[in-house]
């Protein structure tokens, strides 16, 4: 999955978060698989950030 | 023998010069061209006039003039100080002469003063006639409409191999952080027909034109004068025709020659012209540096932004599910208290009863008759009772 897909659904998330008032049904569900891509992406940042660095040091 | 009468040369001479002194008001103002100009070691200045005309180019009057040594530095010194020119062939000139008429040396013509306007407005017509016919031509923006390289690593000189100017050029150019590869293509800079000198180099260095970016031409600086091969249309035409960007360090403060108009990019000296090449090595290796400053600046910018979104997103998802489950619970809480209105505890604890018919609620007094079997529930149990009376309210 690529940080830009990642990206999408987890803002596809937050959209049915803030428009579906009562799915508590599936409410843990989807919070879990927005941390799970939040932190997907975070690594992927990271991983970036210092490849990133290292070629402008040189 | 001497039948014929006559008169011996010395007697000719001798009435030529009294013809000449009684007819010739001297002195006399005089225009003519310098063919030749010497000075003797003794000091004396000899100088060989010429008017030639003007279509043809055919002489039409020539003549000997002197300046003598105690009159050298009153004449040309003051002409070179006025005009900024040596005086030298090729130019044309306003002098005041007197004419003397020697019998063994003949006539001879001594000059007194030579005017320096006369001479810079001679220089300064053609000079004027030079822009004009480039300009007529359509060439005159041609060698400026060269792009010139970002870096000029390659640069061929063309100068006299022993003037100071080269020197200096050299030196300047050696005190750059840059390697800057220089080649010398040998020329007379200055006097008669040095713009012929100047072109051939110009074409020696085209023929090898892949191997350079841009070619100088410098002279040293310092010499005043002598700029006129610098206004000739030959050199100025070659200039503007020339396959690669020209810069130009002639080293003079007065008149921009036409070389320098034409030319890509003037300077005022061959050390100037080092020091715009080392430069423009600067200035592209400090827009290099501040690209890479950018490049990190903006990664670091994007990256940052990146992780401010996610920390947002992060704090979005538990502030909204932590809202979702709020708010339903709140919700449940209304629902439970409803239902607890409804329940029969607080019902019999408000003094209220439930009467039964064949275990139905009753509801209305028309639901039972006199003598109708009932049950009543209160809180603590319940009582059987008979209807004996019905008053309907």
């Amino acid at each position: 999955m690529t940080y830009k897909e990642a990206i999408a659904e987890i803002e596809q998330i937050l959209k049915s978060l803030r428009e579906e008032q009562n799915s508590i049904d599936t409410l843990s569900e989807r919070v879990e698989r927005a941390s799970e891509l939040i932190a997907l992406c975070r690594e992927k940042l990271r991983k970036a950030e210092n490849e990133v660095n290292k070629v402008l040091e040189d | 023998m001497d039948s014929i009468q006559h008169i011996t040369l010395a007697q000719l001479q001798g009435r030529i010069s009294i013809a000449l002194a009684d007819t010739l008001p001297l002195p006399v103002w005089v225009s003519a061209e310098v063919a030749d100009i010497k000075i003797n070691a003794s000091g004396h200045c000899y100088i060989e006039l010429i008017e030639k005309n003007e279509k043809t180019g055919a002489t039409e009057a020539q003549a000997r003039a002197t300046i003598w040594r105690s009159q050298v530095m009153s004449t040309i010194g003051r002409f070179e100080q006025e005009s900024g020119q040596r005086l030298a062939k090729g130019m044309k000139i306003l002098f005041k002469a007197t004419v003397q008429h020697h019998a063994v040396y003949g006539i001879s013509l001594q000059i007194q003063a030579i005017d320096a306007m006369h001479t810079i407005g001679d220089m300064e017509r053609r000079r004027q006639q030079t822009i004009e016919q480039l300009q007529k031509e359509g060439v005159w923006d041609m060698n400026r409409s060269q792009q010139m390289p970002l870096v000029v690593q390659r640069v061929a000189v063309i100068s006299s191999a022993t003037a100071a100017g080269y020197r200096d050029f050299m030196k300047e150019l050696e005190r750059s952080a840059y390697r800057i590869k220089s080649e010398l293509f040998e020329a007379t800079m200055q006097g008669e027909r040095c713009d012929e000198s100047i072109v051939a180099a110009l074409y020696a260095v085209a023929e090898r034109k892949e191997e350079f970016d841009a070619v100088a031409i410098i002279r040293g600086g310092g010499s005043t004068g002598d700029l006129e091969c610098y206004n000739s249309y030959l050199l100025s035409f070659a200039v503007t025709q020339f396959p690669l960007p020209v810069l130009t360090g002639i080293g003079h403060d007065k008149d921009t020659s036409v070389t320098d108009m034409v030319a890509h990019t003037p300077l005022k000296t061959p050390t100037a012209v080092a020091a715009w090449i080392d430069g423009r090595a600067a200035d592209f290796d400090g827009a290099l540096e501040y690209c890479a400053i950018s490049l990190r600046d903006i990664c670091r910018q994007s990256t940052h932004a990146a992780a401010l979104r996610l920390e947002q997103y992060s704090g979005e998802v538990r502030h909204l599910a932590e809202r979702m489950l709020q708010s339903e619970a709140q919700r449940l809480e209304g629902i439970a208290t409803v239902v607890a209105n409804f329940a029969p505890e607080r019902i019999f604890r408000l003094g209220y009863a439930i009467a039964r018919k064949e275990g139905k609620a009753l509801q209305s007094v028309e639901d039972v008759a006199i003598g109708d079997s009932i049950n009543i529930s209160l809180a603590n149990g319940e009582i059987e009772s008979k209807i004996t009376k019905i008053t309907k309210s």
